[in-house]
């Protein structure tokens, strides 16, 4: 049976080894033991990194499969933890692997150009591996992020007014911050509190305003232990949405 | 001059009855001793990058730190975003009442952060 996503794998796979980090410029003719040598620990890296690859497809694609399975109104939020993970991968698999994909491909285009068979063989060995690695990396990041967060969307529409094509993993952890830390204040103060926005021209601050008891002078001065176990609940619970956010206290409908 | 130095000399222009622009310092004076405590401790070198609030505001708010970061700066990763919006009010928002109420948390938190240094 797959598991779960880990930790362990997504660093893997987001970063490649060095094999195919840094490529070597294509030089025609005859390879000296030396290029040899170095060629074969290069397709013997990008095997490796193939098959970490092909892990993490599965345990991704099974992990999209449970959110589209579980998504129920009231199972959302939970379930949105994974999605923005799965969000992330796709982001950084674009930003970070692209690039590097490129470049493979370049390279692969210029020994194209002027390499004899034998040649082509010795080269492009390591770089096919690497291409489709990085391209499998790309698409099923992408596919599993668009799945599970159809799934959330289908199930509750109202949580992304904006839809769900142009979705940023960091704004997305920033909104639900304030839940997170609103629902824990709940338990830690024993105080209601509302999410806020505050603008500073293109500024946004994401603030939690708190609901304080009339005539408590310097509430962050009462409360201050108080929120300093929130936030470690929050690191606990879901250390991705912590430190995120600030506070108001509200007395009435005044902020002090 | 030490980050704490900065902290003092808040706590002096929040004594008795502060006017607003005492407030203002104040709260700017937290954000300022805040920003140097954590850069060495997310890789920003606060004299020379340009673009040095909005890096370790980044990078405390996702934790992103070069080593293991003592207790003191987990506390801080905490309240960055605060102060970081008490600072942007109490600097850029003249127009907008500060108050010593606003001031005092920023202090506030910053005495937090000072109380877990070294434990």
């Amino acid at each position: 049976m797959t598991q779960p996503l880990r930790a362990s794998d997504i660093a893997a796979v987001m970063r490649p080894p060095e094999a195919l980090r840094a490529l070597p410029d294509f030089v025609p003719g005859p390879l000296t033991p030396d290029r040899l040598a170095d060629l074969k620990r290069r397709a013997d890296a990008a095997r490796a990194y193939a098959a970490s690859v092909n892990e993490w497809a599965g345990r991704v694609e099974w992990t999209a499969a449970q959110i589209a399975a579980e998504a129920t109104a009231d199972a959302v939020l939970p379930l949105e933890r994974t999605a923005i993970t799965l969000l992330w991968m796709a982001r950084s698999a674009e930003g970070t692997l692209g690039p590097m994909l490129e470049r493979c491909a370049e390279l692969r285009g210029r020994i194209a150009e002027s390499a004899t068979e034998e040649e082509w063989a010795q080269w492009t060995g390591f770089l096919e591996l690497g291409i489709a690695a990085f391209q499998r990396v790309i698409d099923t990041a992408e596919a599993g992020s668009r799945r599970a967060f159809a799934a959330l969307y289908q199930a509750a529409p109202t949580l992304y007014p904006g839809g769900i094509d142009n979705l940023d993993p960091e704004r997305l952890r920033d909104e639900r911050a304030v839940y997170v830390y609103q629902a824990f204040v709940a338990q830690e103060l024993g105080l209601e509190s509302e999410p806020m926005g505050q603008s500073f021209g293109d500024d946004l601050f994401r603030v939690l305003g708190i609901h304080v008891p009339p005539g408590t002078d310097k509430p962050h001065r009462v409360y201050r232990e108080a929120l300093d176990r929130v936030h470690a609940r929050v690191r606990e619970a879901g250390p991705e949405f912590a430190g995120r956010i600030g506070f108001e206290f509200l007395r009435g409908n005044h902020a002090s | 001059m030490r980050p704490e130095d900065l902290i003092a000399a808040a706590e002096s222009l929040l004594a008795g009855t502060p006017g607003e622009a005492q407030c203002r310092l104040a709260a700017q004076a937290c954000y300022t001793a805040a920003l140097h405590m954590a850069a060495p401790h997310v890789g920003v070198d606060v004299g020379r990058d340009p673009v040095r609030h909005a890096k370790v505001r980044t990078a405390m708010r996702t934790a992103r730190f070069t080593g293991t970061p003592p207790r003191h700066i987990l506390v801080l990763a905490n309240y960055f975003e605060d102060l970081a919006r008490l600072r942007q009010h109490a600097e850029y928002w003249p127009d907008i009442p500060f108050d010593a109420d606003h001031a005092d948390q920023a202090l506030e938190w910053m005495r937090g952060v000072l109380a877990a240094v070294g434990r």
